[in-house]
């Protein structure tokens, strides 16, 4: 079975409308479309350079800087590991100091061990993996904190308003169009119902995260190429308050990841009693039962977990996917007339390090300044536009990624060629083995066994996906009309297989056929990148992350 | 085939923006029977008619006097039917204005024509079909005119002023003799105690479609006078005919900053947030929790504003009282 011939198209004519926006427009010098670390970052460098410029006498004058939210609030969409680097935050913020950031702690031991069923052996920390000067933090704290200081310095920042299409005019993005609301099942409008409107930009900048719909788009449409498809993995993640004190930065291989799955686990202390938990796998494995949710269900189970977490408290639950693909899977040109993209959106995650989110701000703060300096010269053309990619080709984002360009994809040979394989990379600089290691998109790995571990949960340790559901905080109506696309007829196997790909219960198998139960996702992008496509739905749906 | 000849109006001797959403309509008209729209412009002189061209006059006749600075009802009447009178005209097109509301009927009484008033929609293919809202929007009438000339006024706002380059070469008309008619206009008085208008206003309340009808506005306008405060409206309201486009807050009506905004029954459409996200403080009573005006509102207030709303007058009045 292979994903790819059964996946529909990118709906491409929904997502880029080449249509002259409508009267009740609002009108903005700079749109970002979504209030992550990337768009933020970017709308706060921005606003500092044009107040900078203005006090100075030789400003752009008055420049509104919006930042649109698929979220009902800012962060509640985000979720990460997170380790973070806080190398943007200095460049950013060079007026305050580490403390004053929203890191929960410094990260004073790691360690890294390799898990069978029953032990964990303790193996050295491979050297892109080493966290000495990073901090542990939650991302929808950050994400908040930076919302603030965005909107203190004059950013208008709209939660709960996705974009769900860009408005173009010839090749020029103009601006995107919002998601309607209160639409019924049907798509008939409801009282509460708000059409959509369309917000018109000289430049937007896409940070729509990771598998952003508009970003797709946008790449398709321009026929902007990579080396490598784009890959992912999907993450899985828990948050416990724990029996005993986490005292060190965990990581983990090996169990309960079978052979074929390139993966692994994290576990960080956030406070005293406060750990994330969290899973990792490539989504280009062979097997057709693979349930992330469920391993790390099991994960939990094994000694080195169960000693913090058995006898706590699991208080949430989140998903998403993450870009893997590295330097070979970002799209060759990441800008367009009108247009940025930035962050996960553009593939800026480094996955021997596990980190994006200092990519996501620096792209952000790159971006930011190429804008400004095309909104002064008035001319936000490509041809201005391009300095952002210049600006980050030359920076430490891509000189990291191309050092590391082909780490994640030998691990496709599995586990140990892998470990070894990368091992010589690191210490040849990358330039072991040389060349590239091509890879084919996830849906187009043939799912060749299958791969199923029964499971029970026991509702205190381990969670169904219901259970997990209900603690992303995700609320959305049960009325609302579906948001998701599938291939027409699914058959059996391929449903099962979707089932087992979502770990939010989307999909079922009810009698042989496929169930869909829209209203269950938590905007992970996991089926759009193998099977049924995600678009943008009415705003404040989905999870509801408070610390992730 | 006659022409259309559009009315336009000015104020401070500057032409209003309805005038070019009259010349919109009117060019709908014109361009199905393949003739000509004519603006006529009443006013002082020094009136700019470059705009005129650009939106789809054909020509521009312009009646400019000191005299005519003012609206004077009989005077414009006489002016506008006499050039009926002596063109070739079909339809005669207005704004569905103050003024446009009172000299309408003045043109069509003066010409024994029909008068389609406040019209939101027109076609022109075969024949000439309105629709206008009656019952503050609950109902919808569709109207065919048949006889000609025939005036009709459109309401502000709803025609979007066209792109469609003609010649709009102005020809002077005279309006001698007209202007001593039986009354003029002498000035225009501001009212003294005026409702404070919403984008000057240093407090706003803004009610909205948890209103569910006109009938139900006084508790915005109440609030807003125990508060000292003008009364805004979000389009959705002003969209249905409910409170004037005066009111209206947001991208597309009036931007506002007030000192305190107090949004009633609004869940915040965007270019709502938009046309009041900078005001100081921002209360919102909403009975969905979930309304994005909550994630702008520094106090909100999840519940009934039927029940909230005269509660927080009594209340208010009763601290005024004291």
């Amino acid at each position: 079975m292979i994903p790819a011939k059964a996946q529909p198209p990118l709906p491409r004519d929904k997502l880029i409308l080449s249509e002259p926006p409508g009267d009740e427009r609002i009108e903005m010098d700079v749109l970002f479309v979504g209030g992550g670390p990337a768009g933020l970052a970017g709308a706060i460098e921005l606003s500092g350079l044009v107040k900078a410029a203005n006090e100075a006498g030789d400003g752009p004058g008055q420049i509104s800087i919006g930042v649109l939210e698929k979220a009902g609030s800012l962060g509640e969409h985000c979720l990460s590991g997170a380790v973070v680097n806080p190398r943007p935050f200095r460049t950013l913020f060079p007026d305050l100091d580490d403390s004053d950031f929203p890191f929960q702690q410094p990260v004073t031991r790691e360690a890294v061990y390799f898990l069978t069923p029953k032990r964990a052996i303790r193996v050295p920390t491979p050297p892109p993996m080493r966290n000495e000067g990073n901090y542990v933090a939650s991302i929808c704290e950050i994400v908040r904190w930076l919302g603030e200081r965005a909107q203190a310095m004059g950013v208008d920042v709209f939660p709960g308003f996705p974009a769900s299409a860009l408005l173009v005019n010839g090749n020029r993005v103009i601006g995107v169009r919002t998601a309607p609301s209160g639409l019924d099942r049907d798509g008939n409008p409801m009282s509460n119902h708000m059409p959509a409107a369309d917000v018109v930009a000289k430049v937007t900048a896409l940070a729509e995260g990771t598998r952003g719909m508009l970003s797709q788009a946008f790449f398709e449409w321009q026929q902007i190429p990579s080396a490598n498809p784009q890959i992912y993995a999907l993450a899985v993640k828990e948050l416990w308050e724990t029996k005993r004190p986490v005292d060190a930065v965990i990581h983990t291989l090996g169990w309960p990841l079978p052979g074929g799955a390139f993966g692994g686990s994290f576990f960080y202390p956030l406070e005293d009693r406060v750990a994330a938990v969290g899973l990792v796998v490539g989504l280009d494995h062979p097997y057709r039962s693979l349930d992330v949710h469920v391993l790390l269900q099991r994960m939990k189970t094994h000694p080195l977990f169960a000693q913090y977490l058995q006898g706590g408290e699991m208080t949430e639950w989140g998903a998403k996917t993450i870009p893997e693909g590295g330097f070979y899977a970002v799209p060759q040109r990441r800008h367009g007339d009108g247009v940025v993209v930035l962050g996960d959106s553009a593939g800026f995650v480094d996955v021997p390090s596990l980190k994006g989110i200092h990519y996501a701000m620096e792209s952000g703060i790159a971006a930011a300044r190429a804008i400004f300096t095309a909104l002064t010269a008035n001319d936000t053309s490509a041809h201005m536009l391009a300095a952002y990619d210049r600006s980050i080709d030359a920076s430490y984002v891509m000189k990291d990624l191309y050092r590391r360009r082909n780490m994640r994809l030998a691990f496709k040979d599995g586990l140990v060629m892998g470990g070894i394989k990368a091992g010589l990379m690191t210490i040849t600089g990358g330039r072991f083995p040389g060349g590239k290691i091509s890879m084919v998109s996830d849906a187009a790995v043939a799912r060749s066994s299958d791969g199923a571990v029964p499971f029970t949960p026991d509702g205190t340790l381990t969670f169904s996906k219901v259970d997990a559901v209900f603690k992303s905080g995700n609320a959305t109506r049960d009325t609302i009309p579906s948001h998701l696309i599938t291939g027409g007829d699914v058959p059996g196997e391929l449903a099962a297989y979707y089932a087992s790909v979502c770990p939010a219960g989307v999909y079922e198998v009810v009698d042989g056929k496929l169930r869909v139960n829209p209203p269950n996702c938590v905007d992970c992008k996991a089926t759009d990148v193998v099977g049924p496509r995600w678009t943008p739905r009415e705003g404040g749906s989905g999870p509801a992350y408070k610390r992730m | 085939m006659g022409a259309v000849l559009v009315v336009l109006e000015q104020r401070d001797g500057m032409l209003k923006r309805v005038s070019l959403e009259a010349l919109a309509a009117g060019r709908v008209v014109a361009d199905a029977e393949g003739s000509e729209v004519h603006a006529l412009l009443m006013g002082p002189p020094g009136v700019s008619t470059e705009a005129l061209g650009r939106h789809g006059a054909d020509k521009v006749l312009a009646a400019a006097t000191p005299d005519l600075a003012l609206y004077q009802p009989d005077a414009f009447a006489t002016i506008a039917a006499n050039q009926v009178s002596t063109g070739n005209y079909d339809i005669i097109v207005l704004g569905a204005t103050a003024m446009g509301r009172d000299l309408a009927p003045r043109i069509a009484a003066k010409l024994g024509a029909p008068l389609a008033p406040d019209v939101t929609s027109l076609t022109a293919n075969d024949e000439l079909v309105v629709t206008r809202p009656v019952y503050s929007g609950k109902a919808v009438f569709t109207l065919r005119v048949v006889k000609r000339p025939c005036v009709i006024s459109v309401r502000p706002n709803v025609f979007s002023p066209t792109d469609a380059a003609k010649p709009g070469a102005v020809e002077g008309i005279s309006a001698d003799g007209v202007v001593a008619a039986r009354a003029t206009t002498v000035k225009v008085k501001e009212p003294e105690k005026a409702v404070l208008d919403v984008a000057e206003a240093s407090i706003v309340v803004s009610g909205g479609r948890g209103l569910k009808g006109p009938e139900n506005f006084h508790l915005i306008e109440e609030l807003a006078e125990v508060l000292g405060g003008a009364p805004g409206a979000s389009r959705a309201v002003v969209d249905a005919g409910w409170r004037p486009h005066s009111e209206q807050v947001g991208q597309t009506g009036k931007t506002v900053s007030p000192s305190l905004y107090v949004a009633v029954g609004i869940s915040g459409a965007i270019q709502h947030l938009a046309g009041m996200r900078t005001s100081k403080v921002i209360v919102a009573i909403n009975k969905d929790k979930d309304a994005p005006i909550f994630k702008l509102a520094d106090y909100g207030i999840v519940g009934d504003l039927f029940e909230i709303v005269p509660r927080l007058i009594a209340e208010l009045q009763k601290i005024r009282g004291n």
